[in-house]
């Protein structure tokens, strides 16, 4: 049996519903040795700010049980070299390329909408949750309804491409985020990004990241992303994007039970580059041994009983 | 050339000396495109945890027919897990990666400096060095006697090998490091080219008297990694260029490129 796996998010049509997160596939190519990048759903770049940022000392990445953290800083090349020297390419593949955009403020978001407008990216992914940079107020925009709306407003009204917008999980109501994505325009909800965290060498009693703190992602974030997803997915009309932690098939499924309209691989890139393809293998056999002819027919089935 | 990646038959994996073991597996796409002071990047276990990330290993040889090898030091649950594989299983490598060591250039006398489990990319460098006509003088450190390297590896070369243990119970008593400065002093007339791998701390001084001497030297850099194929960021290393990252640019700089804080 054929089982139809396209996905619409907003108005990107992706051939199956598994794409990869932003910071864990660079910008398409680095794995193309070992991965057909035109099986993908879709790619998300990293993230690219304004002006190029170096990112932060090192170490920026230290392993912990079932996951690792990060603090890599967003250091990216900036716009001008990005669409210069990465577009190109994003441009020649067959899927759909998200571009993921951040600022320290409204303005550098803003900025950024309009510069990739003028290149009619069809695509952008507003990073508003990367735990390893702050906004002047010393937070992420992410983290409270008023940043969220401020900051998805401003870019929707500067653009009619399709808008994600990734949340951060460091909040205490991730409902009341995603609900203030959507009034503000958001046409696709993502998340999450990584939890805060930090680790320590006891050797030394030094911090085992330069950035003292950093981000864990991996299967030790799992459980959490997919509480956080089912709730926001639960809230908002708009699709939304599953990720934290999918190593496998099964982890990919138990999103999209929930509520997941696509989902995404980071860390999990790292561990097998060919995570994608067979996360796709294995959806397709679970659909076809069960009969479901659509993807869009396991989304949100999740049976609660509460007798 | 090209990364590959694939599950690769182990044709051996014996125990050194020193808690190193010598992994031999047959993977011809990887060995054959391999270029000293690359490495691979291998997954030790198929389950999620313990440990979680892939584990880099410099490329210590590639053989004309299709076995790479790898020599390694037991240190943690990644390494102790490798130690426990045996002969005819199937190891997950992604390779080969990495810049490698620019050994193509003049004629210069070659001084190979290796401290401790340093020693692994510089075999296959040697053997290279040696294969282009190059003399090579090759200093080895190490602890202690029972922790000697490469014995054998080094015996069937063509090439002048000078050993140096912190406690003199194998030939000089002194670090690598000094080893290294005497001969710079003796021998600084002459046309030289220093290759090195080890313990950071030796590479800072590996710099500093390549400076001094103003001669040319590489480093290959030891760092955290995720990806291992420049995708993460997370193997960053300042350079007076900024950060660049071990897994790609890398892991062999110019000594003189990093700054060394
Ligand atoms: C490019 C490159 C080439 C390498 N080549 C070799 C090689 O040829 N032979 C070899 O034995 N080792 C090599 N290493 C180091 C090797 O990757 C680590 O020893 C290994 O990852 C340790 O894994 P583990 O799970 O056993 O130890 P863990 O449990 O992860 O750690 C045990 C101890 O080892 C230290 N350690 C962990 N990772 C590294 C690392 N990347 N570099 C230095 N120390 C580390 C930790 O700080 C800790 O103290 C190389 C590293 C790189 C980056
Ligand atoms: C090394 C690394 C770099 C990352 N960089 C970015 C980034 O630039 N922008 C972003 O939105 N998320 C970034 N992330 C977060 C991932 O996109 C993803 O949301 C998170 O890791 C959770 O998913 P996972 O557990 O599947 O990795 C990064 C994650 C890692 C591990
Ligand atoms: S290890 Fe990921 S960029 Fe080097």
């Amino acid at each position: 049996m054929g089982v139809d796996l396209s996905v619409t998010l907003g108005k990107i049509k992706m051939a199956n519903p598994v794409m990869v997160s932003s910071g864990t596939f660079g910008c398409g190519s680095e794995y193309g040795d070992l991965v057909d990048v035109n099986s993908l759903g879709a790619i998300v770049t990293k993230t690219v700010t304004l002006k190029p940022r170096s990112g932060n000392p090192p170490p920026r990445i230290a392993e912990s049980a079932s996951g690792m953290l990060n603090a890599i800083g967003l250091e990216n090349i900036g716009i001008d070299r990005f669409i210069e020297e990465k577009l190109p390419y994003l441009r020649s593949l067959r899927v759909p390329a998200i571009i993921s955009i951040a600022g320290d403020t409204v303005e550098e978001y803003v900025c950024l909408a309009e510069r990739l407008n003028k290149e009619k990216t069809a695509a952008l992914e507003l990073n508003i949750s990367c735990p390893n940079v702050k906004s002047k107020k010393g937070r992420m925009f992410s983290q409270d309804k008023e940043g969220v709306r401020e900051v998805v407003s401003a870019v929707r009204r500067q653009t009619k491409a399709v808008l994600i917008v990734k949340l951060s999980p460091n909040v205490t109501d991730i409902k009341e985020i995603a609900m203030a994505a959507e009034e503000a325009g958001a046409d696709v909800i993502s998340l999450v990004n990584t939890f805060g965290g930090m680790l320590v060498d006891i050797e030394k009693k030094v911090p085992k990241l330069g950035n003292v703190t950093g981000g864990l992602s991996g299967p030790a974030i799992k459980p959490i992303a997919l509480r956080m997803v089912y709730e926001a997915a639960s809230c908002v009309d708009i699709p939304v994007v599953g990720q934290g932690g999918i190593m496998n098939w099964e982890d990919a499924l138990e999103f999209i039970i929930v509520g997941a309209d696509a989902v995404s691989i980071g860390t999990a890139n790292f561990i097998d580059p060919r995570s994608t393809f067979k996360i796709v293998e294995g959806i397709k056999k679970y659909m076809a041994a069960r009969g479901i002819e659509e993807i869009s027919g396991l989304v949100g089935t999740l049976k609660i009983n509460r007798e | 050339m090209m990364m590959h990646q694939g599950n690769f038959k182990i044709i051996s994996n014996e125990k050194t000396a020193g808690g190193c073991f010598k992994l031999r597996v047959m993977a011809p796409e990887a060995a054959e495109e391999a270029r000293p002071g690359q490495f691979v990047h291998l997954r030790v276990q198929q389950e999620i945890d313990k440990p979680f990330l892939r584990r880099p290993f410099a490329v210590c040889d590639a053989i004309d027919n299709g076995v790479l090898e790898i020599l390694y030091k037991v240190r943690g649950r990644g390494t102790s897990l490798l130690s426990e594989k045996k002969e005819g299983g199937l190891l997950d490598i992604i390779g080969p990666l990495g810049n490698g060591f620019d050994c193509n250039v003049g004629s210069k006398r070659a001084l190979v400096v290796a401290g401790g489990i340093g020693i692994a990319p510089l075999i296959f460098l040697s053997r290279k060095l040696l294969d282009a006509g190059r003399e090579v003088v090759f200093m080895r450190g190490a602890v202690t006697a029972g922790d000697v390297l490469c014995r054998r590896e080094l015996k069937d070369m063509k090439l002048n090998v000078i050993t140096a243990t912190d406690d003199g119970s194998e030939g000089i008593k002194s670090k690598i490091t000094e080893v290294l400065e005497n001969y710079l002093r003796k021998e600084k007339d002459k046309e030289m080219e220093i290759f090195a791998a080890g313990p950071r701390p030796m590479l800072k001084v590996v710099a500093r008297l390549s400076g001094e001497y103003k001669m040319e030297s590489q480093v290959s850099m030891d760092e955290m990694m995720a990806c291992g194929v420049g995708v993460c960021l997370g193997c960053a290393v300042m350079t007076k260029d900024g950060y660049k990252l071990a897994c790609k640019d890398g892991p062999v700089f110019k000594a003189g490129d990093i700054i060394w804080e």
